[in-house]
């Protein structure tokens, strides 16, 4: 054997190599270098069934190349409470055993699998304790084939020693949908450059010159799945002139087909995504959750999900909590079941309709109030399930208490995630605001508070590896139980409850405005649950919002207020919501801006006047004809194919018009439209027709803008009938009654 | 795995749509009674979704029985110590948005004008208006 070297570097891509069995990609810690070694890696899977089918399959596939060995042994299946027979079967490389997993599952589909189809990503970490851009130790012989490795860091550390990442942004000049684009703005730490997309094609040797300089290792585009990738490889092969976007020169660019599937009551789309090779490409229009935690969280989702970067930036939380429970149950030495065997168990009428409960959704009171608290349960859900122990292969909990002493998969996953989340967030209020880790730690935490969110919803999910009907609604059953405790203590106390939202109180006492007035009922809380709950703040006014349908009607998650710091929280109002037109959003936020302003009850009417002020303006502006199109785009979604809709909303009129011009619309995909007067009344945005503003249709822009405004003036007494015979008279004509003209 | 049982919501507006034929067969007051009483029983949504009973409608006239006694105590109290409730009386919503359009005008530069229409009807012709101005309600929540 040849001699072998130590290596220490930061693994940045691991992907199967039909030769070796693993191709891994690592920054070097020692030069900086980008390098590539490869990794023999055998890899078993399981067997379980009736003795005469297995000793048929052994047979059968005895002679196999691929196989190296094939023995009986005794596992534990999650499920089962005593260890099972199987059949080991060790291949020879990951690829290998994919293969020859789906052709023995024709044959004999009765068998049970285990560990059969795990992600490459999942079975490394599990064997070498590996993730993605952890900081590796390696041992590599002569021909780069790594001989051991070990991690020099965990997934679970705070501040983990990361590599110095080189980071390309490219970015069309324009929105590639609707215009041509006519040039790609570059940009990394070192040079910010704007290559024009000539016609002969320099610009393709520019960029493949700068890719081979500045090598970078994150590609992060805007519509590169959906447009630039494509563009760029289809006018290299036109001209003739290479481009070379995979570090790993062998390979071409991988394509993942588009998909749309139904998660959390949306149907959601996903298009086709360009993955590279040695190198990660991050399409920021396309990574789902990247407005939310943009590339530190996503690289965190990363490490502890231990899923690839490009895949961790672009699919939903779930499935990273769902590669998370099958490292558990392979640390914990447990078969992972290929196909769920756990189904919903017999329940009574009675004993259904007191099981398949959400959680506490309270009716507030609604209207203005003062000096009120806003107390949240830290991760509430995953609190109850580690307190509680729910997992599907455990017993569950009566109420809070674990029916067992070791914790299941379920809990023992999120353990450590949720110590993570909260040390993070314990680690940010030691920070100033302004501290340059302030905003990279908010991030971080917001892609660990993701995973924890979903972990929950997995537990229901009938097609989740450990999904469980009954242990889903022991976690709800327990949030029901921790916040009516958490009521009681508020009562007993001496509070007014004002609002109960599944894990949040929002809570007022004569004379207590301060945030240490709230200390001892917070600690009781704590106390009296077992779970941690914090103050979030100390609102000087919070409005919770009526029903738009019938103001009688108390809705639970509407409304606004103000924190004492100055900080504005707004729930369900049209300034959050994604369809609502930039401009109508932008007006309402300026008037609970302007809102916000009132230290005292006594300074808010002024603020509402000016409030009022704003909206008088913005209604003038907008009856001028003064607000640009592009302000006023919708932001609509078709939620089924096309032809599946009996009546056309403004939505389906505008996905048709795109159908018709030749443009692919796919469930779930966001359909952008503006009202227009007379026929056609929707032009879809994404056409790229030019709509001059004296063509829109004001009267429906007014009455947006009509009801966001009433949503922030309802709780100072302006109602919307009253608001819009103002607004859609000529503002003068309105008959005054002479008593008030006289104040 | 979805949910199997519909939910409170769900369960009120069945409950509220049994009651249809009973309400329709009553006299308008009694209508607009009705629908207010319906009301209240939905302020306590949440306790009757948490007593998971096998018949929600109990619960629901529990919870209207509750606001009425809540009205009958309120109106007890202020009956009893009429001192203690001066303050509270608000401005009528009209009341409060006409400030808000007079102060507006105000700061605006414009002048809020006197209803004149009655002094204006004895001199000028009346106009029929053809064309009023009307909005449909809005098609749907973009």
């Amino acid at each position: 054997m040849s001699q072998t070297h130590t290596f220490t570097g930061w693994l940045l891509d691991l992907y199967l190599n039909q030769e070796e069995g693993l191709s891994l990609w690592f920054i070097s810690a020692d030069d900086d270098s980008r390098v590539c070694f490869r990794q023999r890696f055998p890899v078993s899977f399981y067997v379980a069934g009736p003795n005469e089918t297995l000793r048929a399959l052994w047979k059968r596939i005895s002679g196999h190349p691929d196989v190296l060995s094939l023995s009986r042994q005794r596992k534990q299946d999650v499920f089962e409470d005593q260890l099972v027979d199987v059949m080991q079967i060790e291949m020879e490389s990951p690829a290998s055993q994919v293969k020859l997993f789906h052709d023995i599952e024709q044959i004999y589909p009765d068998l049970t699998y285990y560990d059969a189809d795990l992600t490459i990503n999942t079975r490394y970490m599990a064997r070498y304790a590996v993730f993605p851009l952890a900081l590796c130790q390696l041992e590599v012989d002569g021909n780069d084939v790594i001989q051991s490795i070990q991690a020099l860091n965990d997934r679970w550390e705070l501040f983990p020693e990361l590599p110095p990442l080189r980071v390309l942004q490219v970015t069309p000049d324009a929105d590639p949908t609707r215009s041509s684009v006519q040039s790609l703005l570059v940009h990394s730490d070192r040079f910010e450059l704007r290559l024009a997309l000539d016609p002969q094609g320099s610009y393709l040797q520019t960029f493949d010159q700068l890719l081979s300089d500045y090598n970078p290792d994150i590609l992060a585009t805007d519509w590169g799945d959906s447009w630039l990738i494509p563009f760029l490889l289809k006018d290299s092969e036109a001209k003739g002139i290479p481009l070379q976007l995979n570090r790993d020169t062998s390979r071409p660019v991988r394509w993942q087909k588009e998909t749309s599937y139904f998660s959390y009551g949306h149907i959601i789309y996903r298009p086709e995504e360009a993955h590279l090779f040695g190198r990660c490409h991050i399409d920021r229009k396309s990574a789902m959750m990247w407005s939310d935690y943009s590339l530190p969280g996503t690289l965190e989702m990363a490490r502890v999900t231990t899923m690839p970067i490009e895949k961790a930036a672009r699919v939903s939380p779930g499935q990273g909590i769902s590669a998370m429970q099958v490292i558990t149950g392979l640390e914990k030495d447990v078969l992972v079941p290929y196909q769920k065997r756990q189904f919903e168990e017999f329940k009574t009428g009675l004993q259904l309709i007191q099981s398949d409960r959400g959680g506490m959704v309270y009716q507030p009171l609604t209207g203005l109030h003062t000096d009120v608290a806003q107390i949240d349960f830290v991760s509430m859900y995953p609190a109850v399930i580690i307190l509680g122990n729910i997992s599907p292969e455990v017993p569950l909990p009566d109420g809070l208490t674990p029916a067992h002493h070791d914790l299941g998969v379920v809990p023992l996953t999120l353990k450590p995630l949720y110590e993570k989340r909260v040390a993070i967030k314990q680690k940010l209020r030691t920070y100033p605001e302004n501290h340059p880790m302030v905003a990279t730690l908010k991030e971080r935490a917001q892609a660990l508070k993701w995973l924890l969110v979903v972990c929950f919803g997995f537990l229901g999910y009938k097609n989740a590896r450990y999904g469980h009907i009954e242990a889903h609604e022991a976690v709800t059953r327990g949030g029901r139980e921790v916040l009516l405790r958490a009521k009681d203590v508020a009562e007993e106390e001496g509070y007014e409850v004002l609002h109960m939202y599944v894990d949040a109180l929002w809570v007022k006492k004569k004379d207590c405005n301060k945030p240490e007035h709230f200390t001892e009922l917070i600690k009781k809380i704590n106390h009296r649950t077992g779970l941690t709950i914090n103050l979030d703040g100390v609102y000087r006014w919070v409005a919770f919002l009526p029903s738009k349908v019938d103001p009688r009607i108390p809705v639970a998650n509407r409304y606004f207020g103000v924190f004492q710091s100055g900080e504005i929280k707004v729930r369900g109002l049209e300034a959050r919501r994604r369809d609502t037109p930039l401009w109508i959003a932008s007006v309402q936020k300026e008037m609970i801006r302007l809102l916000g302003q009132a230290r005292t009850k006594n300074e808010l009417e002024d603020c509402i006047q000016e409030a009022f002020n704003h909206y008088q303006q913005a209604l003038q502006t907008l009856k001028a004809g003064m607000v640009l199109p592009e302000q006023l785009v919708i932001n609509g979604k078709v939620s089924y194919a096309l032809e599946a809709y009996k009546a056309s909303t403004a939505s389906v009129r505008a996905a048709r018009q795109m159908q018709a011009a030749g443009m692919p619309v796919k469930p779930g995909m966001r359909v952008r439209f503006v009202y227009t007067r007379g026929e056609p009344d929707v032009v879809a945005w994404d056409l790229g027709s030019k709509v001059e503003p004296g063509n829109l249709d004001s009267d429906k822009y007014v009455e947006l803008l009509i009801r966001a405004a009433c949503s922030v003036l309802s709780p100072f007494g302006v109602s919307v009938d009253i608001l819009r015979e103002w607004s859609l008279s000529d503002g003068l004509q309105l008959h005054l009654p002479a008593t008030f003209i006289m104040t | 795995m979805g949910r199997t049982i519909a939910s409170i919501t769900q369960t009120w507006q069945e409950e509220e749509a049994a009651l249809n034929r009973f309400k329709r067969a009553l006299r308008k007051d009694d209508q607009v009674l009705l629908d207010e009483l319906l009301v209240l029983s939905r302020l306590h949504l949440a306790e009757a979704s948490y007593a998971s009973n096998l018949y929600p409608l109990d619960m629901y006239l529990i919870a209207i029985l509750l606001e009425v006694y809540k009205q009958l105590k309120t109106i007890q109290h202020e009956f009893y110590n009429p001192e203690q409730h001066k303050d509270q009386a608000r401005l009528e919503e009209e009341e409060v948005f006409l400030k808000l359009i007079t102060n507006y005008l105000e700061t605006s530069g414009e002048q809020p004008q006197e209803d004149t229409t009655e002094a204006q009807e004895e001199d000028l012709p009346v106009v029929e208006i053809e064309d009023e101005r009307s909005y449909a309600d809005f098609e749907e929540a973009p």
